[in-house]
C-alpha cells in the first residue's frame, strides 16, 4: 500500500534534520557535559527500560512515557534503535529458517537431500523405507537361493523321467487290474488332497512374511518335519497309481506343488531330495497294498499318518544308505549356490545352513559394506577451515557437523544478514571466504547455507 | 513515588486486624490502601509462582526468591503509571515476564556457578556482537565485552557481602539478550565519553569551537540554497529560511511523543520506515500512514506559526513553503559549490 507523501514537507524536514544534526555536532562538547550530568541525575533510560521498550514489552502508559524521552534523547534513541534492529535481524533469521525448512523438504537439490528429506522425522518414509529395503534384500537373497536350488531339483526331475519299462508297467497296472485304477484313484486323490492340504499349509506358512526372529526361533527340526511329512504325503499320493517314480513326473498338478514347497523352504530341500528315491519305492508298495486291500480312500487316508511315520523312518534309513555320490553332488551344488549368492564369507557348514542361517545377517552385512564404500567415496575430499571439517558434496562444501535432516538458513554473501552473522562470528566470514561456492556451516546448532 | 509498597509480604489477616483497631476517616483510607497493598502482594506471590512454573529451567529457585524482583518490576513498569491497575492487568503483566531469563539472572545473583556458566555460554556471542557494533576495532570490542562481564559479575560488594553486579537491574520485562545489548551500548557510550574528555586538549577544544561556529553559520542558512547576487533578495531568503527553521522546530517540539519519535527516527536518524516502525512497535504501513498524516498536520501548523509569530500572510506562508521545497529539490548545485568552496566564500556570496 502506497501513501502520498507531501514532498515539500518531506524535503523541508530533511533539510531541517540536516541543520539540526549540524547544530548538534557543533554543540557536541557542551552536550557531553550535559549528558554526563544527565547520567548522574538518572535522566536517561536504564538498560532495562531501553530493552523493554525496544522489545515492545511495556504496558501502554509506560511505553508512552519512554517514547517521550526517546524522542528528545538522541543517546537513548540510538541504543533503543540498535536493540530493535538486532532483534529484527534475529527474528528475520528465525522466519527465514522456518520458511526454508519446508521448502528444503519439498524441493531438495540432490538425491542425497531428497533421500534425507524423506527420512526426516516428518517424512512418511522414515520407518517404511528401512522395512522395504529389508524386504527387498531378503527377497533377493531368497531368489538367489531359489535359483541355486532349482537346478538340482530340475536335474532330479529329469533323472526321474519315466523309463520305457516303468511306463509299460504303469500301462499294465492300469490295463490288467480292472478295479485297481478305480480303487486306487480315489485313494490317490485322497492322498493327493492330503498332500495338497499339507502343501497348502506349507504354502501359507511360506507366504507369511519371513521375519528373522521367527525363522531363527524356529528349531531346525520343527521346520523340517512338517515339510517332510507333506512331501512324503504328496509322494505317497503321487506314487500310488504307478508305484514308481515316473508316475510322479507324469502327474501334472501335484508336482509343481512339491516344487513350491521345496522352493519356499530351501533348507528343507535336502531331506526331501535325499528321501525321494526311498519314498518312491517304499511308499508305493505300502500304498498299493493298502488300496488293493480296501479300495477305500478313507481307510487310506487313515493309514496316511502311519505311512508318514513309516516314511520318516524310511527317510532316516535311506539317509544312512545314501550313496556317497549324491552327497558329493549336493556339496557341489551348495558351493555353486554360495558362489551365486556372492556371499563374501566362505561357504558355511551344512549344519548352519540347515538351521536357517539368517539371510538378513548377510543382507545387513552387504548393506554395511555398501555404506562403508559410499562413506569412503564421500570422505575422499575434506577440508578443515577455522577448526571445522568440511566435506565436498558436488559443488558444495558441507560441514561434517551438519545433519541432512537439519533445516538450513540461506544467507547470501554480502547481504545484511551475512554481515550481521559475520559480525557475530568472524570465523563464518573466513569460512565463506575460504570456499568460493556454496557452503553449509553449522554454527551454534543452526545450519547456514552461505551462497 | 506517592505510595511506597512494602517488598515483604505480610499476612492479610494481620493487616486487617491492625486496621480494624483504627477508627475514623484516616483509618478507613489506610485500610483501603493496606487492602490494596495486600491484594497486590497476593497477586505478586501468585504471579511469581506461575512464573516459576512457566520456566523451563527453574534452577532450584522458589517463588519467594523471585517475589522481590517481580514486585519491583511491577512497581516500575505498571503501578508507577497506573496505580489503580486491575488484578487482571497485573496478572497479564506478570505473565508477560521472561521466566527463564529471570530465573537465570536470579540464580546468578545467588552465585550459582551452573547458572553463571549457562549465562556465559548463552550470551557470550550476544555481548561480543553488541560490542563489535559499538567499537571500531576487534581489540576494543573484546575489551568492552570483558568490561561488561565484569560489570555483570559485580566488582563491588554490598553490605551483606554479596557482589553488586548490574544483573540486579534486570527486571525480566524484556529479553536478557536485549538487556545485555543495551548494557553494552550504554557502557560503550560512557567509555567513549570518558575517552573523548581525556583526549581533548585546550587547543582541540578551541579548534572545535571555531569549527562549530563556522558550521553554525553555514547551517543557519541551510534553507537558502540558491545564492543570489541580489543582496535584498539574499536577505529575504535568509530571513525566510530562519523563520521556517524556527517554525519547524517549534512544531516538531509540540508533536505527540510517538509522532515526534517517528519524525526523529525517520528524518534525524535516517532510519527506513520499516525500521522506524519496528522501533515504534508498529507495521511499516502504519508508520507510513502516520507520516503522511504528520506531513499534512505539520504543514498547517508551520503555516499558522509563520502567520502568527512572524507576521506573514497565509499566502506568503504557503508560497514560501513551496518555494523553499522547490529550491531544495532543483537547485542543489549552488549548495554543493558553496559547501566545497568553504563557509567564507558562501558567506560572501550571500552577503
Amino acid at each position: 500500500m502506497k501513501f502520498e507523501i507531501d514532498k515539500e514537507m518531506d524535503a523541508l524536514l530533511r533539510r531541517h534534520a540536516q541543520c539540526g544534526a549540524d547544530l548538534r555536532r557543533a554543540a557536541a562538547p557542551k552536550d557531553d557535559v550535559a549528558s554526563a550530568a544527565d547520567v548522574v541525575a538518572g535522566a536517561h533510560l536504564d538498560a532495562d527500560q531501553l530493552s523493554a521498550y525496544a522489545e515492545n514489552a511495556l504496558p501502554a502508559p509506560a511505553r508512552a512515557h519512554y517514547a517521550a524521552h526517546l524522542a528528545d534523547c538522541d543517546e537513548c534513541r540510538k541504543i533503543a534503535t540498535s536493540i530493535t534492529l538486532a532483534n529484527n535481524i534475529a527474528g528475520e533469521l528465525e522466519k527465514s529458517a522456518a520458511a526454508i525448512a519446508p521448502a528444503s523438504q519439498t524441493i531438495p537439490a540432490s538425491w542425497r537431500e531428497r533421500l534425507s528429506a524423506w527420512l526426516t522425522p516428518h517424512g512418511a518414509w522414515r520407518y517404511a523405507l528401512p522395512l522395504i529395503a529389508l524386504l527387498v534384500v531378503s527377497s533377493i537373497v531368497l531368489l538367489a537361493l531359489l535359483r541355486g536350488d532349482r537346478q538340482p531339483t530340475g536335474e532330479l526331475a529329469q533323472s526321474r523321467e519315466p523309463s520305457p519299462q516303468s511306463a509299460a508297467t504303469q500301462e499294465i497296472d492300469q490295463g490288467t487290474d480292472g478295479e485297481a485304477p478305480t480303487a486306487t484313484r480315489p485313494a490317490a486323490e485322497a492322498n493327493a488332497n492330503a498332500a495338497d492340504d499339507a502343501a497348502t499349509r506349507n504354502d501359507a506358512r511360506s507366504g507369511e512374511p519371513i521375519s528373522p526372529s521367527k525363522e531363527d526361533s524356529k528349531p531346525a527340526t520343527s521346520a523340517r518335519e512338517p515339510l517332510s511329512d507333506a512331501a512324503q504325503s504328496a509322494s505317497v499320493g503321487r506314487t500310488a497309481p504307478g508305484e514308481n517314480a515316473p508316475a510322479v513326473a507324469a502327474l501334472p498338478s501335484p508336482a509343481p506343488r512339491v516344487e513350491e514347497v521345496v522352493v519356499s523352504k530351501p533348507e528343507a530341500l535336502a531331506p526331501i531330495t535325499n528321501a525321494q528315491p526311498a519314498r518312491i519305492d517304499e511308499s508305493s508298495n505300502s500304498v498299493s497294498s493298502n488300496s488293493a486291500r480296501s479300495g477305500n480312500a478313507q481307510l487310506n487316508s487313515d493309514n496316511q499318518s502311519q505311512n508318514a511315520a513309516q516314511n520318516r523312518g524310511s527317510v532316516r534309513d535311506m539317509n544312512e544308505a545314501e550313496p556317497q555320490q549324491q552327497e558329493r553332488s549336493r556339496n557341489q551344488e551348495l558351493a555353486v549356490n554360495a558362489r551365486r549368492q556372492k556371499s563374501r564369507a566362505p561357504a558355511k557348514p551344512e549344519s548352519t545352513k540347515r538351521e536357517g542361517a539368517p539371510t538378513e545377517k548377510k543382507a545387513a552385512q552387504a548393506a554395511q559394506d555398501k555404506k562403508n564404500e559410499d562413506d569412503e567415496d564421500v570422505a575422499e575430499e575434506t577440508r578443515i577451515v577455522a577448526g571445522r571439517r568440511f566435506r565436498r558434496q558436488g559443488s558444495m562444501w558441507v560441514d561434517t557437523a551438519y545433519k541432512p535432516s537439519q533445516a538450513t538458513v540461506v544467507v547470501r554473501r554480502g547481504s545484511e544478514q551475512f554481515r550481521a552473522l559475520a559480525a557475530d562470528a568472524p570465523e563464518l566470514r573466513s569460512i565463506a571466504n575460504a570456499f568460493g561456492g556454496e557452503v553449509i556451516v553449522v554454527w551454534q546448532g543452526r545450519a547456514y547455507r552461505i551462497r | 513515588m506517592a505510595r511506597a509498597l512494602p517488598l515483604v509480604t505480610c499476612p492479610p489477616a494481620l493487616v486487617t486486624d491492625v486496621i480494624a483497631s483504627v477508627s475514623g476517616r484516616a483509618g478507613i483510607e489506610r485500610r483501603e490502601m493496606s487492602r490494596t497493598t495486600a491484594e497486590i502482594d497476593g497477586l505478586v506471590c501468585a504471579g511469581a509462582a506461575r512464573l516459576l512454573a512457566r520456566a523451563v529451567e527453574a534452577r532450584g529457585l522458589d517463588a519467594g526468591a523471585l517475589v522481590p524482583r517481580v514486585r519491583a518490576t511491577l512497581e516500575k513498569y505498571l503501578l508507577r503509571d497506573r496505580p489503580g491497575a486491575s488484578g487482571a492487568d497485573i496478572d497479564h503483566f506478570l505473565d508477560s515476564l521472561r521466566a527463564d531469563d529471570l530465573c537465570l539472572v536470579v540464580a546468578c545473583e545467588r552465585n550459582d556457578e551452573t547458572a553463571w556458566g549457562a549465562l556465559m555460554e548463552q550470551f557470550r556471542a550476544t555481548v561480543m556482537s553488541a560490542a563489535r557494533g559499538a567499537c571500531s576495532s576487534e581489540d576494543a570490542a573484546e575489551e568492552l565485552a570483558q568490561s561488561v562481564w565484569a560489570e555483570l559479575y559485580g566488582l563491588r560488594a554490598r553490605a551483606d557481602g554479596t557482589a553488586s553486579g548490574k544483573l540486579a537491574y534486570y527486571s525480566g520485562c524484556g529479553s536478557l539478550g536485549g538487556w545485555l545489548r543495551a548494557v553494552v551500548g550504554q557502557l560503550a557510550i560512557d567509555r567513549h565519553r570518558k575517552t573523548a574528555r581525556l583526549v581533548q586538549t585546550e587547543e582541540d577544544a578551541d579548534f572545535d569551537r571555531l569549527t562549530s561556529e563556522q558550521h553554525h553559520d553555514e547551517t543557519n542558512d541551510g534553507f537558502m540554497i540558491a545564492a543570489s547576487p541580489d543582496p535584498e533578495r539574499a536577505l529575504a531568503r535568509r530571513e525566510t529560511a530562519e523563520a521556517l527553521h524556527d517554525s519547524l522546530s517549534d512544531v516538531i517540539a509540540e508533536l505527540e511523543p510517538e509522532d515526534k519519535l517517528l519524525i526523529k527516527l525517520y528524518y534525524f536518524d535516517g532510519l527506513r520506515l520499516r525500521e522506524a516502525g519496528a522501533v515504534l512497535g508498529v507495521h511499516e504501513a502504519t508508520a507510513s500512514r502516520r507520516l503522511t498524516r504528520l506531513h499534512g498536520e505539520m504543514r498547517r501548523c508551520v503555516a499558522a506559526k509563520l502567520v502568527s509569530d512572524h507576521g506573514w500572510t497565509k499566502q506568503e506562508a504557503e508560497r514560501s513553503l513551496t518555494e523553499a521545497a522547490m529550491n531544495l529539490e532543483t537547485d542543489l548545485r549552488p549548495l554543493l559549490v558553496a559547501k566545497a568552496g568553504g563557509g567564507k566564500a558562501h558567506k560572501e556570496l550571500l552577503e
